[in-house]
């Protein structure tokens, strides 16, 4: 029983932090991202080709990650998201649907469709208050939750995240009082981008790495920021934590089918009963 | 180049395009037939094959662009109804059932119930919200078929599925692609009838302006609902000739690919068109289908093509082609030498007007008062006026007449008939309005935006609508009549063929007069209509405001020019923080102290200095 608690507070912790990154986007950018999930997959096939396949030292390749995702999100930014500015409808969610797809079949085609493993920490096992559980899973929901806590803080405390929060509110306002929207723009995309990429490897070593990666996280990931409450990073956490412990409770209890089906019943509870999400307060935005 | 092209063809093009209501229709049911005689011209069997499928992919698209292109909602349900279709057929083949026109009639109504109980839940929320859900709600597909068990065949699916039978006779090769063929073009029908009807200018109208479409009459939500529930239709019929293709379903043909697919196809055709669906579906068809370098390449290309789409083609190949012929007809006409014509004296039918009673209404935001017990009348026949400066209340007040906001207390009605905060009730009992800035659709021609204030007027039934029923082409003859009478009357007859979306701002105040005069109102509500008019346009609108009042019509107007209120008014009303201040005919107002102090500042009144005005309560 532990044992799948800890599965599900990991995969938890996976689709946090797959939200916390929608939530930066989406506060400084002002955009849903679907490509958002990609930058986990690119940090991990990343991850695969330096430490499986080449054997380079674990910062450098952490550095190949994070500068590749970030860069492949300044290009989501300027290919996808800036020519639709004050366009209005839905034309984001195709063109960055679009990007999503790209990166996946690009994948595809270099690395073929089945999984490969990927070792980024020491493969030991721990027993933590009477469950199985690994290291690796260990770091991961530790990563979010730091993760959650600091971009939290950074988001309240620093100009930047402030200015962001006041652009989320009022973008015409925001640009009147002196805050670079177009520069906002490009940073939620810059560190959704290296904040995915610096975490893939570690995620990769749960999951494996492999090319549909990026569309089940950005699913699931979406009902994290949904139930947590769009808009709020320490949000996503709580989010992502529910979600993943109730697909794995659900699908060890009830049987395997029913995890995914527990996740969609609570995502329309959430939504239907209390549309700002467990943590959010006050209205709907941006929706 | 649009001058030289229109000059040559122009006179040609603009006849077949006069005619194109009726040419439209038998071009395409000519295509349909020679596509349905394609067999008996020697396609072989691989090919035909290939129009099967594509016509299935077609029909998918369809529904997508019905929600979608049409009334705004992105959302990939069409896939969840896909899969419905094929699994009913199949389900009711097991149990012996094959007669084609009970599958077909089951399974369309199999989709339409999947569609309103999954599209309850998700249009509430809305926008990208929705579109994500239902994108999970695809990836679930292989996990309820399994949950179902033997019956639906799990993952391995469900294998020999047999044709379906028509009069007891089982249907051969030919008679199956007759089938497709004849269904696709059926449905086809059926959406060009939807679409162009006032269903289809209520989606419209709906996707760029809810609000608007509040004050036509138009209920937000159901009307959302039902474009994506019968969006689903097609998506129904399209899994039931699926699955009788190769008797086969399984969830492998259920993919988040599909969604995908259908996505990318619809956005390359046009989602804002009836027959691009096909070209679309045709496309990523032949496409992706027949050549094996494109295989391992097809999830890039897909990507490409929503990306390509989104930003640059956003309106498809159908919709580069209609932006086309309107550039040519807009020169053919010659829309650019056609202005507004001064009308001398605007004559209008006479108009019901009724008396409007607002009491005691309190309209809170939050913990600001808006409204603090608004209390007045508005009779017919005459001009009431509301100023006040600004943040004092009159936008919301008329938005509480119009009922898009529900008084926290008090009542408005009319002639006795109370409709606090439903815009249905209050546009049925003939209210009308105007807005500061106008809102005109875009996608519509100047003639259907003024049609659309008619969208409550006599009801027609989704089945009379689709079949041109005899009800329905009274209400459209009536509708083409009153709409071209209020252009007329306001002077832009010329321009009724012509995009909304060209018009200059004096023009859509205009439009929107004429809007609200097309469906014979019993009060008119103009919000700011001056603002931003030249002077010659503001004598004309000051014509129309009092051939209105004289033609019956209880008329309430807000506005900030003094002069114009002070020319038509026969009744002002002074609103100041939530509060009537003062109200009477406009002299008494002018020497009203109070409302001098407050509002109308030295610049109507000399004899008070500015000192006595008080600091930022001054209207610009």
């Amino acid at each position: 029983m532990m044992t799948t608690l800890w599965a599900g507070l990991t995969m938890g912790a996976i689709y946090a932090i797959v939200a916390i990154g929608y939530n930066i986007t989406l506060t400084l950018t002002g955009v849903i991202n679907f490509a958002n999930a990609q930058f986990v997959m690119i940090g991990a096939f990343v991850a695969y080709w330096g430490l499986t396949q080449n054997d380079l030292p674990l910062p450098l390749v952490l550095l190949v990650a994070v500068i590749l995702s970030a860069l492949v999100g300044i290009l989501t930014e300027l290919i996808a998201i800036r020519p639709l500015r004050n366009r209005g409808g839905h034309t984001e969610l195709v063109t960055t649907l679009g990007v999503s797809t790209v990166i996946a079949g690009l994948a595809l085609v270099v690395f073929g469709p089945d999984p490969v493993p990927v070792n980024v920490v020491p493969t030991e096992t721990f027993n933590v208050l009477g469950g199985q559980v690994r290291l690796n899973e260990l770091l991961l929901i530790l990563v979010a939750a730091v993760a959650a806590l600091a971009v939290h803080w950074w988001m309240h405390r620093s100009k930047l995240g402030l200015a962001g929060l006041a652009r989320a509110e009022d973008p015409e306002a925001a640009s009147i009082r002196g805050i670079n929207v177009k520069g906002l723009a490009i940073l939620g995309l810059v560190l959704a981008g290296a904040f995915g990429g610096l975490i893939g490897p570690l995620v990769a070593q749960k999951t494996f790495a492999v090319a549909t990666l990026g569309l089940v996280l950005a699913l699931k990931g979406f009902v994290a920021m949904a139930v947590g409450g769009v808009g709020s990073i320490l949000g996503s956490l709580v989010g992502g934590l529910i979600v993943g412990l109730v697909e794995a409770l659900a699908a060890r209890s009830i049987g395997n089918d029913f995890g995914e089906i527990a996740v969609v019943v609570v995502l329309l509870a959430v939504l239907l009963l209390r549309p700002t999400g467990v943590v959010g307060r006050g209205q709907v935005r941006l929706v | 180049m649009f001058d030289s092209i229109a000059r040559m063809i122009g006179r040609p093009l603009l006849a077949v395009n006069r005619r194109w209501n009726v040419l439209g229709p038998v071009l395409a049911l000519l295509l349909a037939a020679f596509v349905a005689a394609l067999p008996w011209l020697g396609l072989d069997i691989g090919w035909q094959r290939q129009i099967i499928l594509i016509a299935v992919l077609a029909l998918v698209v369809s529904g997508l662009n019905l929600s979608f292109g049409y009334a705004g909602e992105l959302a990939l349900g069409q896939v969840f109804m896909y899969a419905a279709g094929a699994y009913t057929a199949g389900w009711l083949g097991k149990q012996g059932v094959t007669n084609i026109v009970v599958v077909l009639v089951v399974a369309i109504v199999a989709a339409l119930l999947l569609g309103v109980i999954t599209g309850a839940a998700g249009l509430r929320l809305g926008g990208w919200m929705l579109a994500l859900t239902s994108l999970f709600f695809i990836t679930l597909i292989p996990r309820v078929v399994n949950l179902m068990g033997d019956e639906l065949g799990g993952f391995a699916g469900m294998a020999g599925i047999s044709r379906p039978t028509l009069f007891g006779e089982p249907m051969k090769n030919t008679a199956f692609y007759l089938l497709v063929i004849i269904c696709s073009a059926l449905w086809i029908a059926v959406m060009r009838n939807l679409v162009k009807s006032r269903e289809g200018t209520a989606f419209l109208v709906l996707k760029e302006s809810p609000v608007l479409a509040r004050t036509l009459g138009v209920s937000v939500y159901r009307t959302k609902l039902r474009a994506y529930a019968l969006g689903g239709v097609p998506a129904g019929i399209a899994g039931v000739l699926y699955a009788y293709l190769d008797g086969y379903v399984s969830p492998g043909a259920f993919t988040f690919e599909l969604g995908l697919i259908v996505l990318a196809a619809g956005i390359l055709g046009g989602v804002l068109s009836i027959y691009g669906a096909i070209l679309g579906a045709a496309v990523l068809q032949l496409g992706p289908a027949r050549l094996s370098v494109f295989d391992t390449y097809a999830e890039v290309a897909y990507g490409v093509l929503l990306i390509v789409g989104g930003v640059l083609l956003s309106m498809g190949i159908a919709g580069i082609g209609h932006r086309f012929m309107n550039r040519l007809l807009a020169a053919a006409r010659h829309d650019a030498d056609a202005a507004p014509e001064a009308v001398a004296k605007p004559e209008f039918a006479a108009l019901n007007g009724k008396q409007l009673e607002v009491s005691g209404v309190v309209v809170r935001f939050g913990g600001f008062t808006a409204l603090d017990g608004v209390s007045m009348q508005a009779k017919p026949g005459e001009i009431t006026a509301l100023i006040g400066p600004n943040g004092s209340g009159k936008t919301t007040l008329l938005n509480a007449i119009s009922g898009l906001i529900v008084p926290k207390d008090g009542e408005v009605s009319l002639d006795g008939t109370v409709f606090n905060g439903d815009p249905k009730l209050a546009a049925g009992s003939g209210i009308a309005r105007t807005f500061q800035t106008p809102l005109i659709p875009s996608t519509l021609t100047v003639h259907e935006v003024a049609a659309s204030g008619r969208l409550l007027r006599g009801k027609t039934t989704f089945v009379e609508t689709v079949l041109r029923l005899p009800r329905y082409r009274r209400a459209r003859i009536a509708d083409r009549i009153a709409a071209g009478d209020a252009l007329a009357a306001v002077g832009i007859s010329s321009l009724a063929d012509a995009q909304a979306s060209t018009l200059p701002l004096g023009t859509r105040r205009l439009l929107e007069f004429a809007r609200a005069i097309a469906n014979e109102p019993s009060v008119l509500l103009l919000d700011e209509v001056a603002s931003g008019l030249d002077e010659n346009e503001l004598k004309e609108l000051a014509a129309l405001i009092r051939g209105a009042r004289d033609a019956g019509a209880t008329v309430v107007l807000v506005e900030h020019n003094f002069e114009l209120v002070r020319q038509i008014s026969d009744h002002v009303v002074v609103l100041a923080e939530g509060k009537i201040i003062a109200q009477g005919d406009a002299g008494t107002i002018a020497s009203d102290e109070r409302v001098v102090n407050l509002y109308l500042g030295a610049d109507i009144m000399h004899a008070h200095s500015r000192d006595d005005v008080a600091e930022g309560a001054v209207a610009p």
